[in-house]
């Protein structure tokens, strides 16, 4: 063997360098490819261990969950089971590993149940120690591990992390900012929404999303801050403030609504326009006119002619015809007519048909009136 | 081409021959150097990437969107030119999308077969008077449909005069109400939160204005199907289907996710993009004039938003979205990535201002100088190196150990990548859970540098080919076989019986 080596060895050193160097290099990759399928079986393996683990702990903490959530438990049997379910999740190498199973559990159940057994997997929560390790992630994790924390912490209703929560309102990383916001409407309703009135930083369209989501489960009286919102300089804020505005009928802030029709962001002129059609701010009408005029944009031009549709009379009609007859471009016709039926003048759309019409506003005339479309 | 070089044997005094062979073998050198490395740099850069999305998406809730009336509407175009076999399915399935405001728009592209009658006989479809606006120019719309059926309220089938994909996008475009159009090819399944996902960048970018998204397309074949759904996923069971399983894993996994990091996509695929729709109006729609139109679509939004001074960025969602059908037979897979060249070649000489013009950015710097050395010329210089290897061996100077030596060397890369994709795929989305299947495509990883490789290598060296010297430009065809029907207890699909040719309109699965 060892003359075998020897000789190996001896045949490698007189070997041109360019040989050197390309057998060096397959030997590396042919090692690389079987180490990495190795790795790749080990790693299913451990998928596989995990899998396992998971539905070990599951099968077992289970039933002990579904007790606590549906049964009338008093405060000694409640503390045996947490120690049951601490004695599951136990194990001197897994255990930050089956805190983390038994903790979607638990948001599993939390998200398919309500009332009275919602507040006893919120207890369960708290004393299993699963907010505990929530707020050492909030405090200690990358920015995934904070931003899940925060989630969690929100789903599970934990009210009392509010305070820390809101620290990350104005975090620099996006996603934790994201949920710290979403977690604070959640946890602290429209006060905690005070953070909007001097954030920086833009709210995404999805973020809005989801902030009015859980904006909508408010029950109805005014917010005050709408105004400093509607006021406010980042444009996603004054965006977000029309939509609660509009979904949450605002209508104490129709001041600002007005100079808003006039805004230079496009976005934010035309959910103004949608927001006033919505509230039904006929006041408006004669700047809608304006801007109609101002403005080049095909999509504010098509907004305002579908507010005239809400808010306007027969001036409006007249303006409606008068746009099918002499606009060139078709949005415009197309949702002017869509207007006039709107507004249940089909009469008018049907005298067109009997005149002469161009071959376009024809059809269009047509498509309006077919009900079937 | 490298090892070419390397394994002539030089004599001691250097002519003018040996100089220029020298020369030349530092260019291949440094090219084939820089292949390895670049790809290298994507793999990283994809799996950054990868992992970044599955953290955040590990607590995203869509449920939030799911239930909102702020979310934007879109249309979901599906052209279609002789599916009968598939279309009811198809169509099925994309109506079961999860989505709150969406419209699917079916273009039945003057087919010679029953589509458009089963379409109206299933949908219960009858004609309306729909105003078509021909933003985009298109052959006539003999026809609109809306179903009597309010369960199918947003379903809307256009039939029009032959004019292929791109002309049937474009009617579909013209006849949306949506601000997002999602171009699919009818014969695609979906996953039922596909859009949600393809929608979610555009609703997240505060910047810049998110001017199209892509998603991940896998392989269906042998894939159990159910209403419409996967319902398990399988490794094909045929080597050539395996080939191309690996090769879409690299493809979108690896590439595109990386590309797609870095604001440099060329091309998001036919089977599945989200694009806004105002600006796929103004930069003129669909060319019906080209074969690739995906890639050159994309390639002249992203030049129309530059030259108009839109801040704008494409994005790429790195999850399996999307399944579909690909060849099974080597010469319809020969066909199609004939095609794929052509379309690739189309694209790029109808572009050429971008080749390193700074003016276009990361496209004009980057992204469009890769796509032409290492995804056009890649293939050719590899053909020419093997002319040269046969003709060097005819001339008695290459070195035959050190040739074996580097065709192990390059066979070592290959299979290497090959399975730290397998790996990456492993760690991040686990789509193939059964051991057996992973072993298959380890196999498949094996044999794929000998066999599937060199065959590329040949249809692409065709496709320039017939570019270049014959002027091909039509479509090839491929026999649809349909999707295996629900229960009957069949897996694959390739068991029902065959379908009239229709157009092969699948999606490059570029090495990168």
């Amino acid at each position: 063997m060892r003359r075998f080596f020897t000789e190996t060895y001896y045949f490698l050193l007189a070997l041109e360098p360019r040989y050197k160097i390309v057998l060096f290099l397959v030997i590396a990759l042919l090692l690389l490819a079987a180490v990495m399928v190795v790795i790749v079986l080990r790693e299913r393996s451990t998928k596989n261990s995990v899998e396992n683990r998971e539905r070990r702990i599951k099968r077992n903490a289970e039933p002990i969950i579904q007790e606590i959530v549906f049964s009338e438990y008093d405060g000694a049997e409640f503390k045996d089971s947490i120690k049951k379910i601490n004695r599951i999740v136990d194990s001197a190498l897994y255990r930050r590993s089956n805190m983390g199973i038994l903790n979607e559990l638990v948001l599993y159940y939390h998200r398919n149940l309500g009332g009275e057994a919602f507040t006893r997997l919120e207890m369960l929560y708290r004393e299993i120690g699963l907010k505990q390790l929530a707020q050492e992630n909030l405090k200690n994790g990358d920015w995934h591990i904070k931003a899940k924390a925060i989630n969690d912490l929100s789903t599970m209703r934990m009210g009392e992390t509010l305070y820390d929560i809101l620290q990350f309102t104005d975090y620099p990383n996006q996603n934790v900012r994201y949920e710290a916001q979403y977690a604070a409407v959640k946890l602290g309703g429209k006060k905690a929404m005070s953070f909007l009135d001097d954030l920086d930083t833009p709210m995404s369209e999805w973020q809005q999303i989801r902030l009015l989501d859980q904006s909508l489960k408010f029950e109805y009286e005014l917010i005050d801050q709408v105004g400093t919102w509607l006021r406010s300089t980042n444009n996603s804020v004054v965006v977000f403030g029309l939509m609660i505005m509009r979904h949450l009928n605002q209508y104490h802030e129709k001041g600002e609504l007005l100079k808003l029709l006039y805004h230079k962001n496009e976005k934010v002129q035309e959910k103004a326009i949608e927001t006033a059609r919505e509230l039904a701010y006929s006041e408006c009408i004669e700047s809608l006119y304006e801007v109609y005029e101002l403005t080049k944009q095909t999509r504010i031009k098509k907004q305002i002619l579908r507010a005239f549709a809400d808010l306007g009379g027969s001036k409006e009609v007249g303006f409606l015809r008068e746009t099918i007859a002499k606009e060139k471009e078709y949005n415009l016709v197309f949702e002017a007519a869509l207007s006039l039926k709107r507004m249940g003048r089909r009469d008018v759309l049907i005298s067109y048909k009997e005149q002469e019409l161009s071959e376009k506003g024809e059809s269009i005339v047509k498509h309006i009136l077919d009900d079937r479309i | 081409m490298l090892s070419i070089f390397w394994m002539i044997e030089f004599d001691n005094q250097n002519s003018v021959v040996d100089v220029l062979i020298y020369i030349f073998y530092f260019i291949t050198y440094g090219y084939t150097v820089f292949v390895m490395v670049s790809y290298l740099v994507l793999g990283i850069l994809s799996v950054i990437q990868a992992r970044k999305y599955l953290r955040r998406n590990s607590y995203t809730d869509y449920l939030n969107i799911l239930q909102s009336p702020e979310a934007p509407t879109v249309s979901i175009l599906a052209p279609a030119y002789n599916e009968e076999a598939t279309i009811i399915e198809n169509i099925r399935s994309l109506l079961s999308v999860r989505y709150p405001n969406f419209e699917v728009i079916v273009v039945n592209d003057g087919s010679r077969d029953r589509s458009l009658i089963k379409l109206i006989e299933e949908y219960q479809l009858e004609p309306v008077d729909f105003a078509v606006n021909y933003a985009l120019p298109t052959k006539k719309v003999k026809a609109v449909y809306k179903s009597k059926n309010p369960t199918y309220n947003n379903l809307v089938v256009v039939d029009k005069e032959n004019g292929g994909k791109s002309d049937a996008l474009n009617a579909a475009i013209n006849i949306s109400e949506s601000d997002y159009t999602l171009n699919i090819d009818v014969d695609c399944i979906l996953e039922e939160d596909c859009l949600l996902k393809l929608m979610k960048p555009f609703l997240e970018e505060t910047d810049k204005n998110m001017i199209a998204t892509g998603g991940v397309v896998r392989i269906a074949n042998n894939c159990r199907i159910e209403k419409g759904r996967i319902t398990e996923i399988n490794v094909p069971n045929k080597l050539l289907s395996q080939f191309q399983t690996l090769e879409y894993l690299r493809s979108f996994l690896l590439g595109r996710v990386a590309w797609g990091s870095l604001d440099g996509l060329l091309l998001i695929s036919g089977a599945l993009g989200v694009f806004q729709k105002e600006l796929v109006i103004a930069c003129g729609g669909y060319d019906d004039d080209t074969i690739g139109e995906d890639m050159e679509l994309t390639v002249r939004m992203r030049r129309y938003a530059r030259e108009k001074d839109i801040d704008y960025v494409v994005g790429f969602v790195p999850d399996p979205l999307c399944w579909t059908e690909v060849p099974e037979t080597w010469s319809v897979l020969r066909r199609q990535r004939n095609r794929w060249t052509r379309g690739a070649l189309e694209t790029l000489l109808a572009h050429k201002r971008l080749f390193l013009n700074p003016y276009y950015g990361k496209i004009g710097m980057i992204s469009y100088p890769y796509w032409l050395l290492f995804e056009w010329l890649a293939p050719l210089i590899e053909a020419f190196g093997i002319f040269l290897l046969v003709l060097f061996s005819l001339l008695g100077v290459v070195n035959i150990s050190f040739l074996y030596l580097f065709i192990a060397l390059i066979y070592g890369y290959t299979v290497s990548f090959t399975i730290a994709t397998l790996y990456i795929e492993e760690i991040t989305f686990f789509q193939y859970k059964k051991r057996r299947q992973l072993l298959r495509l380890v196999l498949a990883g094996l044999l794929e540098p000998l066999i599937f490789h060199p065959f590329l290598v040949y249809c692409s060296v065709t496709g320039n080919w017939d570019y270049f010297f014959e002027g091909k430009k039509a479509w090839g065809s491929m026999k649809r076989v349909g999707f295996k029907k629900p229960g009957n207890g069949n897996k694959g699909q390739n068991t029902n019986k065959p379908t009239p040719p229709s157009k092969l309109r699948n999606k490059p699965a570029d090495a990168f």
